[in-house]
């Protein structure tokens, strides 16, 4: 009996919770745009607060990892309130986009203006702006002309003298899976697995932290993004700049394919609820002063053409990329986890 | 319960060829580094915890009051700040050893986790009787041989309880292991799940860890099945602090300092020093909305989650043959997912429920509410529940666990019902594992990421959120003000509770 009581106050505990969250979502404006982001909220939300401030549209963000946003887009399905998803590399839109979770793009006057390989082959998503996995050296200990293409990372002459984050990191995993799409899975696998033997050390840590061993001679080259180089250089903090500018940054593959690069981008979600509204924003994210804005807040690349580049990244010239296999990073994702499984980068 | 069936349902899925390649590759590494990662946190807040709280409630020395609050706020560090901010000192100071090793991910979770073992050890010392210890003395027991013989045991539900917390915690922990560079089952789950992109077999997995966890607590509690650990006389009798020479005062002192100062006093410093020198964040109107948003959560969150590990409790003391007692044992066991499965597991079941709402809705009234559960506070209470449930439940009942049955019949013959037993006699006699209970999830959920960040709704930020984001993106300085904050939030309710538990013991 006494039982059953406790019972009866359990549901009627649920029934409160129930009755206060049904009203929560009944609470929201007409015009709006709901948006689930892969990227920082510090990196972003400047800029839909401009977009709110020019249009009156409300911008609602959610930022999680790309993936349980994906998730999440999936499992609520036709109910689903998000009308955009941004993430932060291209395998992850592809992955929604394998998912049917997006819906074409390919009617936004605004594509005309970027390169074709920052668009997916289907129009469902569009990049906005770009990061270079780069080659990050001791100036003490290395020349700029030993190292010319990422293959050449396999030879003896670097045995121990690697330094690379955890292949958990998606960059890594991205990186693999350009190599795959260059030549093939046997070549990539036998080349990867030569440079996991000149590592220094076992993976660990941030990229930040490979370009401070790289200073602190614990190795003499790092693979990083180039981002982290710039902001270090940049950085308040005496020691990040003292380290950053014992280092060199170096793009690889300038005489071939390009360096490997991966992209932040857009889609607009296939059930979007404020469609037209989830469009003006696209095209307001890729105008020249957002897209400036955008790039630099995170001293990236913009995809824009006609924006400028920030001056740092500037001032170290024009990159060759690989941006033909953009489209295929997705895909080859599984497959280069797996490899690096077998290689044994941990 | 519906998560856990989702849960365990994956087992009926097919096993695909993902499962092969981890069994070739990975999963020996997975196994090892989570058993010696559980095995060693446990071992090390075993010692750190239960050494603590025995000399601070034994005793006396001065600022020993200070002291005993101060050694709970490692548990306020998230565990990943720890590990940045240590790297980042290490860094800096040549000589150091490293800790981007296993060692090292112990040591770095072990500071942070062993005021489990510390608030719950020390809450079972402070109950033990006077008689008791006088009873030991003039049998001519030493204090060690006390505390190894007399208080330890009698503490032995507390000590494993906490100890099984830190370890479970440890299990679930990603951003520690993934930052030094340890992989373990939990980093091997994200990795089948985000890098493969396969959610079967990373719920698979899970499962099979949870199995795992089952088996081990199975065994612990099956260990001391006959054991009741009551004590027959509750006299209100509590012990005095021993006096101690000014030598003995010292070495006291430096032992509690030893995991307070590693735990807390390094990193937060370091954490200020960032704060006030280089951080770009602003403490502005912004970041107080975040303060206020994370205490309203946490304590709206932890209050709900304590009234119904009261219940499941109850539920196991008055009928403990009953169905629901066995699957309440499996619902406490949720500490051990990793959080991101737990949000996964009750996303997708509510998510449907959310559509099957809406369909039928528009189908009769062409009238849609979006989504009632999966896009609300409720998901992210529920999921919470199902994480920290564990934490409140089981500090109940080990505090319940103390209160002979006796005691209760003796009640009932007087003519109380089993409602006037729970407010005038199991309430009282309760409170201190409440309050702990209460403080642990409070603090857990302030700090707690990968469900907040996953299932919030729109607009709503945390502190842990802002600094994971900020950590993440390699800014740890920046995070630091968001860092700080959790721990301030968390001092308050802290010394509330300590005053609480502290009253109970009188100086000579």
């Amino acid at each position: 009996m006494q039982n059953t009581r406790f019972l009866n106050n359990y549901k009627a505990l649920h029934v409160i919770l129930i009755l206060i969250f049904t009203i929560y979502p009944a609470i929201t404006s007409a015009s709006e745009v709901n948006v689930y982001s892969g990227r920082k909220a510090k990196l972003i939300k400047p800029l839909l607060d401009q977009f709110y401030n020019q249009t009156g549209i409300k911008v609602n963000l959610v930022t999680a990892k790309s993936d349980a946003l994906i998730k999440r887009i999936e499992s609520e399905g036709k109910s689903s309130p998000a009308d955009i998803l941004i993430t932060v590399d291209a395998g992850r839109l592809d992955r929604a986009k394998k998912m049917d979770l997006l819906q074409s793009l390919s009617n936004l006057p605004v594509i005309k203006k970027i390169p074709k390989n920052y668009i997916d082959k289907d129009n469902k998503w569009i990049a906005l702006s770009k990061r270079i996995r780069t080659i990050i050296f001791s100036k003490e200990n290395t020349k700029k002309n030993d190292i010319k293409n990422f293959e050449d990372l396999a030879n003896n002459e670097w045995s121990k003298r690697i330094c690379v984050r955890s292949s958990n990191n998606i960059y890594n995993q991205s990186l693999v899976a350009s190599l795959i799409a260059n030549q093939g899975e046997k070549n990539a696998e036998k080349l990867i697995k030569r440079v996991v033997e000149n590592f220094a050390r076992k993976p660990s840590g941030n990229d930040r932290a490979q370009i401070k061993a790289v200073a602190k001679n614990d190795c003499d080259i790092a693979i990083v993004n180039h981002y982290y180089y710039a902001i270090m250089l940049k950085s308040k903090d005496v020691a990040q700049r003292k380290a950053a500018n014992k280092v060199g940054l170096m793009f690889l593959n300038q005489e071939n394919r390009g360096a490997h690069v991966n992209v932040s981008g857009v889609g607009i979600t296939k059930y979007s609820k404020n469609l037209e509204n989830a469009r003006k924003l696209i095209t307001f994210l890729l105008n020249k002063k957002s897209q400036e804005w955008y790039a630099t807040a995170n001293y990236e690349y913009p995809v824009l053409s006609t924006a400028k580049t920030n001056e740092l990244l500037e001032s170290w010239g024009k990159v060759i990329l690989d941006e033909e296999i953009i489209n295929q990073l997705g895909d080859l994702n599984p497959n280069a986890v797996k490899l690096m499984d077998r290689v044994g980068w941990q | 319960m519906v998560p856990f069936v989702f849960l365990a349902s994956s087992i009926f899925f097919p096993f695909n060829d993902n499962w092969l390649h981890i069994i070739d590759n990975v999963l020996y590494d997975y196994f090892f580094n989570s058993l010696a990662l559980a095995l060693g946190v446990g071992f090390c807040t075993f010692i750190m915890g239960t050494v603590t709280a025995w000399l601070t409630s034994i005793f006396d020395f001065p600022f020993r009051k200070l002291i005993s609050w101060l050694l709970l706020m490692p548990l306020a560090m998230p565990a990943y700040i720890i590990a940045i901010t240590y790297v980042g000192i290490i860094d800096s100071f040549g000589f150091l050893p490293d800790i981007r090793n296993l060692p090292g991910a112990i040591l770095m979770i072990s500071f942070v986790l062993y005021p489990y073992v510390y608030i719950l050890a020390r809450g079972a010392f402070l109950e033990q009787s006077k008689e008791l210890y006088e009873n030991s003395q003039i049998l001519g027991a030493s204090q060690l041989q006390i505390l190894f013989r007399v208080s330890m045991p009698m503490a032995r539900p507390s000590i494993i309880l906490g100890v099984t917390l830190a370890a479970m915690e440890a299990l679930a922990d990603f951003g520690t292991v993934e930052f030094l560079g340890v992989p373990t089952f939990t980093t091997g789950i994200f990795r089948t799940w985000f890098g493969m992109n396969d959610t079967v077999t990373a719920t698979q997995m899970a499962s099979l860890l949870l199995t795992i966890v089952f088996v081990f607590v199975f065994i612990e509690q099956y260990s001391r099945k006959k054991v009741r650990y009551a004590e027959n006389i509750k006299t209100q009798s509590k012990l005095n602090y021993k006096i101690i020479s000014n030598k003995n005062k010292f070495i006291v002192i430096t032992i509690c300092l030893l995991p307070l100062t590693f735990g807390f006093i390094i990193p937060f410093l370091q954490l200020i020093y960032w704060s006030f020198f280089l951080s770009n964040e602003a403490w502005n109107s912004e970041f107080f909305q975040i303060v206020k948003n994370t205490i309203f959560l946490a304590f709206c969150s932890a209050f709900i989650i304590l009234i119904i590990s009261v219940l499941v409790t109850y539920i196991k003391r008055l009928s403990p043959k009953s169905i629901t007692n066995k699957f309440m044992q499996i619902i406490t066991l949720g500490y051990a997912i990793p959080g991101p499965v737990v949000a996964i597991a009750v996303l997708i079941p509510f998510a449907t429920f959310d559509n099957y709402i809406n369909q039928f809705l528009i189908s009769k009234f062409n009238f849609s509410v979006g989504l009632i559960f999966s896009g609300t506070f409720f998901i992210l209470i529920f999921a919470y529940c199902i994480r920290f449930l564990t934490v409140s439940s089981r500090t109940i009942k080990s505090g319940l666990d103390s209160i002979s049955l006796a005691t209760d019949d003796a009640a009932k013959t007087l003519g109380a019902n089993t409602q006037t037993i729970l407010k005038k006699i199991h309430f009282p006699m309760l409170k201190t594992s409440l309050l702990t209970g209460f403080l642990i999830v409070f603090i857990d959920i302030m700090k707690e990421l990968p469900l907040t960040s996953i299932l919030r709704p729109f607009n709503f930020n945390t502190l842990s959120v802002k600094a994971f984001e900020l950590a993440s993106d390699e800014k740890i300085v920046d995070a630091s003000n968001a860092a700080i904050m959790i721990v301030l939030a968390g001092i308050i309710p802290v010394i509330f509770i300590t005053k609480n538990i502290l009253g109970k013991r009188n100086k000579v």
